[in-house]
C-alpha cells in the first residue's frame, strides 16, 4: 500500500524534469526560440482559437502538419513531443469517445455492424476523429510554447500586457515558491517511504498525506512572513517594479508574415 | 476535473472566461481592501501551496489513489476572494507549464475550481458552523458539497456542448455526450470517490491542525476579511 507514496514522488520528479527539460530545448537555436516572446504568445492563441473553430478533417490535417513543422524546426525531440501529447488527446480522449461512436448515442449511416440495431456509425467515428485532432493540435501549441520559451520570459510578456499588478506578482511569486514547497513535499514523502516497514493500510496513508498536506501549510505561512520581510530589507513598499526589455525582430516580421499569408491561403482554399 | 483543450467550443470558452472577469475583478479589491501588504506573498504561497497538494496521491480502498484539490481548505485559510485568484493562478501555471488542462479552457476550469468550488465550500462551511457543528466536521462537509458543486458545473458546460453546437445533421462538433450522460457519469464519480477523498483529506487536515496547536493558521485571513479581530 505503499504505491501512493512513489506515485507522489514520482509525479514531484517529473515537474522537476519538465522544468529541466524546458530549460534544455529552450536555449537551442530553433524558429519559436528566436521570436519574442510576445508576439509568440500572441500567435499562438490566435491559432489555438482558429483550430478550435475547425470541423474537417482536411482541415484538421493542414494544421496537424503545421504543428509537426513546427515543432521540428524548434528542435523538439519528436518522439518524446508525440508520446506526451497523445497522452491525453489520443488515448485518454480516445476512451471518453467510445460509445459516442456507435448508434445508441447518436443515429448516423451505418459502417460497422455488431449487431443489427448496434453499430459503428460513419458521423460518429468522423466527429471522434476531429475531435482527437482537434485535441492534439491544441495541446501541441502550448507544449511547443511550454518548451520552446523560458518561464522568466513568459512572466515577462505577461507584465507588458495590461493584466492587473496583483495578478503578475503573485503568478511571479508563486511559481517559485512551487519548486521549494514541492522540494519541501517530495522530501517528506521520501522520509516516509525509506522508513515503511511491512504493510500500511490505506486509511493510515490518508493520514499520512493529510498531515503533510497541514505541515506544508504550517510551513508555508511560515515561509510567507519570511518571504515578506526579505522583500521589505530589500526595499518593498507594496510596489513592484521590473524591467523588462523587448525587442521585435526582423524574425518576427518574418513569422508574422507568414502566418498571414498561411492563414490566407487556408481561408481562401478551405473557408 | 480539469477540462482538457478542444473538449467545449471556443464559444463556451468566451463565455466562461468573460464570466470570471467580473469574479477576479471583485477579488482584487476585496483583497487590496482588506490585506495588508504583508499579505501579498502570502496568497502566492497559497497558490503554490495548492498547486503542490494537487500533486499528492491519496490512497482510497482498493489500492488505487486520488487526488484533493483543496479548494475548501484554501477557503477557510484565505478567505474565498483570495482563495479565487489563488486557485486561478494555480490552474494557469498548470495550464502553460504542463498542458493540463488548457489555455482555452482556463476561463472554465477556473469558474469551476477556483470559484464554484472555494465558494460553495466555504459557504457550506460557514453554514455547518452556525449549525454548532465543530471545524473538522464542517471542513469535510464543506469540502465534499464544494467539489461535487464544482463536478456539476464542469459536466453541464461539457454536457451543453452537443446542445449548443453540432453541424446541420446534428453530429457533435465538440463533446459528444448530453447532459443526460455528462452529468450522471460526472457525479457518480464524484459523489462516490472524489467528494469523499476531497473531504476526509479537508477534515483530516483541519483536525491535524487543531491536533499540533497550530489551528490559528487557518482563520489567520478569514477573520481579517470578515474584520474581526482575532
Amino acid at each position: 500500500m505503499d504505491n501512493f507514496l512513489e506515485k507522489t514522488i514520482l509525479s514531484i520528479q517529473s515537474v522537476f524534469e519538465d522544468m529541466f527539460y524546458s530549460d534544455a530545448i529552450s536555449v537551442k537555436k530553433g524558429i519559436m526560440q528566436s521570436l519574442d516572446t510576445r508576439i509568440k504568445l500572441i500567435s499562438l492563441f490566435v491559432l489555438l482559437i482558429i483550430v478550435n473553430f475547425g470541423k474537417t478533417i482536411s482541415f484538421m490535417t493542414i494544421f496537424l502538419i503545421y504543428t509537426l513543422l513546427l515543432a521540428y524546426f524548434s528542435k523538439i525531440p519528436l518522439k518524446t513531443y508525440i508520446v506526451r501529447v497523445s497522452a491525453v488527446s489520443i488515448f485518454f480522449t480516445g476512451i471518453v469517445l467510445i460509445p459516442s461512436l456507435f448508434n445508441v448515442v447518436k443515429e448516423g449511416q451505418p459502417l460497422v455492424y455488431f449487431t443489427k440495431n448496434f453499430y459503428i456509425t460513419k458521423e460518429g467515428l468522423k466527429s471522434a476523429i476531429v475531435f482527437m485532432m482537434r485535441s492534439f493540435i491544441s495541446l501541441s501549441f502550448v507544449y511547443i510554447l511550454a518548451l520552446s520559451t523560458k518561464w522568466v520570459e513568459i512572466l515577462k510578456a505577461l507584465r507588458t500586457f495590461k493584466i492587473p499588478r496583483i495578478f503578475t506578482a503573485t503568478l511571479e511569486m508563486a511559481l517559485r515558491y512551487i519548486f521549494l514547497l514541492l522540494e519541501i513535499a517530495i522530501n517528506m514523502f521520501l522520509a516516509r517511504k525509506s522508513r515503511n516497514v511491512g504493510k500500511s493500510d490505506s486509511s493510515e496513508g490518508r493520514k499520512f498525506v493529510a498531515s503533510a498536506m497541514a505541515n506544508v501549510l504550517i510551513r508555508s505561512q511560515q515561509l510567507s512572513d519570511d518571504v515578506y520581510n526579505a522583500m521589505v530589507s530589500r526595499g518593498y513598499k507594496g510596489e513592484y517594479k521590473t524591467i523588462t526589455t523587448f525587442k521585435i525582430t526582423f524574425y518576427d516580421y518574418i513569422w508574422i508574415g507568414f502566418n498571414i499569408t498561411f492563414l490566407s491561403i487556408l481561408w481562401y482554399i478551405h473557408p | 476535473m480539469h477540462i482538457p483543450e478542444g473538449y467545449i467550443s471556443p464559444q463556451t470558452c468566451a463565455v466562461m472566461g468573460a464570466a470570471m472577469v467580473p469574479v477576479l475583478t471583485v477579488a482584487a479589491k476585496k483583497v487590496n481592501k482588506s490585506f495588508d501588504k504583508k499579505d501579498v506573498p502570502a496568497m502566492a504561497i497559497g497558490s503554490a501551496f495548492a498547486f503542490t497538494i494537487m500533486m499528492f496521491n491519496v490512497p482510497i480502498p482498493g489500492g488505487t489513489t486520488a487526488h484533493a484539490i483543496g479548494a475548501t481548505l484554501l477557503a477557510i485559510t484565505l478567505g474565498p476572494w483570495a482563495a479565487s485568484i489563488s486557485l486561478t493562478i494555480a490552474l494557469f501555471i498548470q495550464a502553460l507549464l504542463f498542458g493540463d488542462g488548457g489555455i482555452l479552457a482556463l476561463g472554465a476550469n477556473s469558474f469551476n475550481m477556483a470559484f464554484i468550488a472555494p465558494f460553495v465550500g466555504y459557504g457550506i462551511y460557514r453554514l455547518m458552523l452556525s449549525l454548532k457543528l465543530n471545524k473538522v466536521l464542517s471542513s469535510a462537509i464543506g469540502g465534499y458539497v464544494g467539489i461535487n458543486a464544482a463536478a456539476l458545473a464542469t459536466a453541464i458546460e461539457l454536457g451543453l456542448q452537443p446542445l449548443l453546437f453540432h453541424t446541420a445533421n446534428g453530429t457533435p462538433l465538440y463533446f459528444p455526450y448530453g447532459l443526460n450522460v455528462a452529468i450522471p457519469a460526472m457525479m457518480f464519480a464524484h459523489l462516490t470517490v472524489a467528494g469523499i477523498v476531497e473531504a476526509v483529506i479537508t477534515g483530516l487536515v483541519v483536525y491535524y491542525l487543531q491536533k499540533v496547536d497550530e489551528e490559528n493558521i487557518l482563520y489567520k485571513f478569514s477573520y481579517r476579511l470578515r474584520g474581526d479581530n482575532r
